[in-house]
Parts: structure tokens; sequence; C-alpha cells
């Protein structure tokens, strides 16, 4: 048997030398004349009603008037839908989860659990989940369904072909600009979507790119950013739109610093790597509500959330033992803080602000949170409410100016991507050069952008 | 502390050392093989291979020469002789296969890569000292054996070269005669960029327009071209009818709402574009409707193949012969 294998190996060898440079062309050739031949017998078309349907949405779709109105409205549509449509969820889900937090350490006391353990599991590794689950997964749960709606009914293709002029310029694809979408959802979730990009080169561009778009654990603190130092110097007539507008904005940096390292790295790192540009335009379908919550909730939402459960739990641990771990009177949270405060200083920031992103790599949602433990002395993460407690913590009693609120939002955009994010490069590419450069090239850039901008802020 | 810091730098110098010796090893088996593939070369063209033409051409020192090629006559690759150097058939043997490597690189990454056409020399010149015998046939069976490599030299097989068939300059080609390119000299890089850079590939037709001092007149692809005769003396031309080079209509000319059947796929496509382009349908014979054009810039267009639409940029458009 063996012996027989070899020879149909060694024959099969010689004869496909023979087959000359084009045999893949008269493979295919073949196989689609076969496939002609069958369908001529089994199909029959009724009727070109669907096709030229079809042909009419797209005209409206691609348009130069309607096409890009349409699109910026889809877009701020699903945007509205899951900042407001998350509130009320996210805050009866925080205070159920911090309700249980309060049940169980009293639960412990009366174990009589020593009061270290209670608070590294109960308002350290429990808070920290806590924090996340409630922050991350109300948004996620409106985000993908209502993101896979449009992907279902054939609308995002659409949008990558009207894309396509900017991302060609940039050496990228145009599909990159739905995996930038997703990335408002959250980056690996992004990074992940990068598959549908088949050519290499622009697959690997929107991957390395893909955090220069906020996801929704990043969302909060621009929010709060907004609202307490840009929209307070408007009149509270106007003060949502200001915030609103105010986000907006640092999205457009973010879409604007996209395109500009696309750009950089397909003329320099990428340039051998092969490209090519295919893009179907499938048929509107009617989106199958069924299935998408299924994709939508079971495939993205759930494994996204897992794999920061998986994330926040140590960090949550963490935050906990630097706050309630004294030297000398002070926590090491303190220490930490008072040690990172020259850099942070350069960059227009300050050290807590720099710790709240050092253990904040696991899961962005708990920056904010940790700044103000830090600030207020407090032993567990914090959150405030009240607006005008919010100011005086950061202005009054922090220092925090105009130039820190810029530059934290600068820096809430460019800086390392949370550690599911760059797992994912890693598992997505399999190449230790490519997770390196996509997670501290972002960092290179948001220290460098923070550190010039303070800089001249403070010549004027 | 002090102690610790003088390990951690002892350790250090040691992996430097190290390193360092593995890439002199590497570097000596380098020389070896390109002085090897210089008189190759040499004999190729019908010369003999100096000992001074060695030393110019790997840029080595006078000692590094004359142990390179007492190592080489050691392993009895070559033999010295009055007139001078000369391979022997195990000698022959090696050099065509560092050929074959190069060559087949070269190929390979003209294909599967977007590497400019004027850098593929480098990469395969670094590439053919690492690559041997079952890598090198496994890319060839990828490639479906090529014979010809992108610039119009021949590949050996099985230790074997074909003849370069006859080719005349393009300073010599009769004015007004149609040619076919047959091959393009990769070095010096500067040339080959600037003729690359122009489009001029190997098997396109050109036809000679006019020649005044030190610049050429030519017609290429449908439009004219000038070269300066530096360039055009890497370039060499032959009668054999063209496959590719004709100037014509592609997917591109098409108006909106117009049909028509594709040709064929242009050579300058391959690998992954090539095999994506198939794919989706884009086979010989198969009717095309251009459907709609980008109203952003024009580009991508979208095209109607087997009853899907599928969008393709402008430049690969252009690509796709039509009848």
């Amino acid at each position: 048997m063996e012996a027989v294998n070899r020879e149909i190996v060694k024959k099969t060898a010689e004869i496909r030398k023979e087959l000359g440079q084009d045999f893949r062309d008269t493979m295919v050739e073949d196989i689609y004349k076969d496939a002609e031949q069958i369908a001529q017998k089994v199909v029959a078309i009724k009727s070109a009603r669907q096709y030229d349907f079809d042909q009419k949405l797209d005209k409206i779709l691609t348009s130069p008037v309607f096409g890009i109105p349409i699109m910026g409205a889809l877009l701020a549509l699903v945007f509205w839908l899951t900042i407001v449509g998350a509130n009320v969820p996210s805050a009866l889900l925080a205070d159920g989860l911090f309700w249980l937090e309060d049940q169980m350490a009293q639960g412990m006391q009366l174990l009589g659990a020593p009061w270290w353990l209670t608070g590294f599991l109960i308002h350290g590794v429990y808070k920290g989940l806590a924090w996340v689950v409630s922050v991350m997964l109300p948004p996620m749960a409106i985000f993908f369904p209502v993101f896979t709606i449009l992907e279902d009914f054939g609308y995002l293709p659409r949008v990558a072909f009207n894309m396509d002029w900017l991302f060609r310029k940039a050496g990228a694809h145009g599909k990159q600009s739905l995996t930038m979408a997703m990335g408002f959802g959250c980056n690996a979730a992004g990074i992940i979507a990068t598959r549908v990009i088949e050519s290499p080169r622009e697959r690997i561009i929107a991957i390395l790119t893909n955090n220069f778009v906020p996801c929704n654990g990043r969302f909060p603190t621009l929010i709060m950013l907004s609202i307490v130092f840009v929209a307070a110097a408007f009149p509270p007539a106007m003060a949502s739109v200001v915030a609103a507008g105010t986000v907006v904005a640092v999205v457009l940096i973010g879409v604007l610093i996209t395109l500009i390292v696309s750009s950089v790295l397909s003329r320099t790192v990428l340039k051998g790597e092969a490209s090519s540009f295919t893009l179907e335009l499938p048929p509107y379908r009617k989106p199958a509500i069924g299935r998408i919550l299924y994709t939508s909730l079971i495939d993205r939402t759930l494994f996204v959330l897992w794999r920061a459960i998986i994330m926040a739990a140590p960090a949550g641990g963490l935050i906990w033992l630097l706050a309630n771990i004294s030297i000398q009177d002070q926590s090491l949270a303190m220490w930490i803080a008072g040690w990172l405060n020259p850099a942070g200083h350069l960059m227009g920031l300050d050290g807590a602000i720099l710790l709240a992103y050092l253990v904040a790599i696991p899961a962005n949602e708990i920056v904010v949170p940790t700044i103000i433990m830090i600030y207020s002395h407090a032993g567990t993460m914090l959150d405030i409410t009240q607006l005008d407690q919010l100011r005086a913590l950061l202005v009054d009693q922090a220092g925090w100016t105009m130039l820190t609120a810029i530059n934290l939002m600068l820096f809430a955009l460019l800086h390392n991507p949370c550690s599911t994010a760059i797992l994912t490069i890693w598992k997505e590419t399999k190449s230790l050069r490519w997770t390196v450069i996509g997670a501290l090239m972002p960092l290179g850039i948001g220290i460098v952008v923070t550190f010039l901008v303070a800089q001249i802020w403070r010549l004027f | 502390m002090l102690i610790i810091f003088g390990i951690v730098f002892l350790i250090l110098v040691v992996i430097y050392l190290l390193r360092e010796r593995k890439n002199n090893t590497r570097m000596q088996q380098v020389y070896l093989e390109d002085a090897l593939k210089y008189i190759f070369n040499r004999e190729e063209s019908g010369h003999l291979a100096t000992m001074e033409g060695i030393k110019g051409t790997l840029a080595v020192s006078n000692r590094q020469n004359h142990e390179l090629i007492q190592q080489l006559q050691q392993n009895k690759l070559i033999m010295l002789s009055e007139e001078g150097l000369r391979l022997t058939g195990d000698g022959r043997q090696l050099s065509m296969e560092i050929v074959r490597a190069h060559r087949i690189w070269e190929t390979f990454l003209e294909r599967e890569t977007d590497l400019p056409l004027h850098q593929i020399h480098q990469y395969a010149d670094r590439q053919e000292h690492t690559t041997r015998g079952a890598k090198v046939e496994a890319m060839a069976a990828h490639l479906g054996f090529p014979t010809v490599d992108p610039h119009g030299d021949p590949i050996p097989e099985m230790g074997k070269m074909a003849p370069e068939p006859h080719r005349q300059n393009l300073n010599d080609w009769e004015i007004g005669k149609e040619g076919r390119i047959a091959h393009i000299e990769d070095e010096p890089i500067s040339v080959a960029k600037e003729i690359f850079k122009k489009g001029f590939r190997v098997d396109d037709a050109v036809r000679v327009l006019e020649r005044s001092e030190g610049n050429i007149r030519l017609e290429h692809l449908g439009k004219e071209h000038h070269l300066n005769s530096v360039s055009a003396q890497n370039i060499h031309l032959t009668e054999a009818p063209s496959v590719t080079g004709e100037a014509l209509k592609t997917l591109d000319d098409l108006k909106q709402g117009e049909e028509a059947r594709i040709r064929a796929l242009s050579k300058r496509i391959q690998g992954l574009s090539r095999r994506r382009l198939l794919d989706l349908g884009f086979t010989p014979g198969v009717p095309v409707q251009k459907v709609l054009i980008s109203a952003f810039g024009g580009d991508p267009t979208v095209y109607r193949v087997r009853g899907a639409k599928i969008a393709l940029r402008k430049h690969q458009a252009k690509q796709i012969f039509i009848q």
C-alpha cells in the first residue's frame, strides 16, 4: 500500500511539472464550466424584480448626495440607541451588583472572615468584576445586535464601497471603515472582524489601527470629561449638545489618526505585503432577527464579556491591594502615584491618572473609578454622580485644568489596547512583531501627542 | 548590587560574542556562495573568472579573497589554471542550485508579494543562501514550476539550464519593428527601478519609434515612452510574438451599464489577486456588466459577474481584458 501511494505521489509530481504556469486558471475555468452546466439544468430564475430593487436601493445608498448623510444618520442612530438605551440598564445593573457586594461583605463578616479577606475578595475582585459588567454589558448588548441588523440587511458593504476612496488613499481597504465601526463596540471584536478583509496587508493595517477608535469601555471617560469640563463652560440648555459634540470631535480625531497611521504603515513596514481588493455587494435581505440576537449576544457580547471578566477580576484585586497596603501611613497607590507624578506632569496629566491607566490595562472601564479612589483616599473604587462634587474633587482638590481634561481625552484615545485586545491581536496574527507594534505604537503616539500638547499649552 | 550588575553584564557580553561568531560563519558561507555564483555567471557568458574579479565583485580584502579561493579549492568546487578559475562538476551543480533558489525566490516575490520589482533581486540575494532543496522545490511547485524568472532569465532545473535565447539590445533594435521584451537586467538597481517604474515588464511588446542622441522614443502598450540609452542598454528584445503586450480593451473602458465578455486576465495580476478574481468568477468567456461607479472619486466600480455584484478598483479593472 505504502509503495503504491508513493508511486502515485511520484507520478503526480511528474505530471504536475507538465501542467505549466496556468494550471490554476484552467482548473477554476473547468470548475465554473461544470457548475454552469449543472445550474442551467436545475436553477430557474423567476424574475429580475429583486435585482431591480437592489439596483434602485444601491443608487440611493451610494449616491453622492444621500450616501454620506444616510451613513452619518445611521451611525448617529446606532450611537444614540447604544448610549441612551444603556443608561438605565447600566444603572440598574450597578445598583444590583453593588447591593450584592454589601450583602456579601456582611455575610463574610458574619462568618467571621478577617477584614482583609473580605476587602480583597469582595471590595476588590468582585467589585472590579461588577464594575466592568455594569459598564460594559448593556452598551454591548445593544450595539452589537443593532450593528448586526445593518450587516444582515446588506447595508455595511455599501458603506465600505462609499468609504473606499478615503481608505484607498491611506493604502487601506474600504472594509476597514466597518471594522473601525465595530471597534466602537469593542476593539477586540473589531480586530476579530478584520477577518472580512481578505488582503494580508490591509488586514494588518486594520488590526494595528483599530485601537484608535474608542470602545464603549472608554466612552464613559470621554463623556465624563466633556460634561465636567467642556459643557460646564456653556449655558445649561446647550450643555448636552456641547458634550455630545466634544465626544464626536474626539472620535473624529481618532478616525483622522487611523487614516494617518494606516497611510504611514502601508508605505513603510507593510510595503511588501501582498495586497488585493475585492468587495462583494450582496443582495439586500430581510434581517433574520432571531439569528442576529443569537450571534451578536452569544458570539460577540458574551465572548467579549467573558474575556473582560477574566481580565478584570485580578485587576480589581490589585487595585484593592494598592489602596489598602500602607507604608508609613500612605497607601501604596499614593506612593506610586507620587513616583509617576513627574512623568504625568510632562504629559499634562498626573501620577494618579497614569497609575489608573496602568491598573486598567485589563479593562478601561475602571479608569475613572480608580482615579476618584486615589484622589479621595478611599479603600475601594468609587463613582461620584453629583457633578458639583466631581468638579470639587477634580478641579479644586486635584488641581485639574482644561489642559488635564484635553490631554486625558487624548490619552483615553491614544494609549495601549486593553489586554483582551492585545491577546486578540496575537491570536489573529500569530506574530510577536505585530502584537508588540499593536500594543506599543498607540502608547508611543499617545505619549508624544500629550507631551507636545502640554508643552505648547504651557507656552501660552 | 554591583555584583549582580557585573554578572548581568558578563552574560550579555558572552551572548554577544557567541552571536558574532555564528554570524561570522554564516557570512563566510555567503561569501563562498557569492564567489561561486560569480564564477558561474562568468562561465555562462563565455568568459573565465579571475581572482581580481571575485575581489572586486564581493568587495573583500586580499587576504579574505585568498582564503575564499583556498576554501573553494579544498572543497573541490573550483580548479585553478593559468588563465583563471574554472568550476568543477560539483561546483557547477552547487552554483546552479544557488541560481535556482535565487530565481525561484524572485518569481515567488514578484507574484506573491507587493515588493517593488527592483527590490526583489536584493531580497532574493539574501534568501538564496538559506533556502535549499525541498523548500525550493515546494516553492517551485506552488508557482507551477516556472522556467523563466521575472527578469527573463532561465531558471535551471535538475542541474540543467536552458541556453539563453538569442536576444538583441534595445539600443540595437531596428526602428519600426515590433519586438518582445525578453530580459530586463536587475543591476544596477537604480536603472532597474527606472525601467520598472515606467511600466516595462518582461513579455511586453514594444516598438522603437525614434532614436536620437542618448535617447529612445518607443511605443509600449499603446503609449509613448522615452528612455535614455543607459536604461535601454539593460533591456533586451527578441522577435517572438508577444503574449500579453497588445493594447487591449479592459473592463475599465466599459461605460456604466455596458456589458462585455472577459478575454483574459493580464499576466500582471498574479498570486493572491489572481486567485481571488478567478474564485469570484472572473474567468475567460464570462459576460461582465459595469453596474455602478462610486460617486466618490469614481473608484471602486461594481461589476456584475455570474449574478453577483463585485466591486473592483480601477487598477485591477485595467488588468482584465475584454473581447
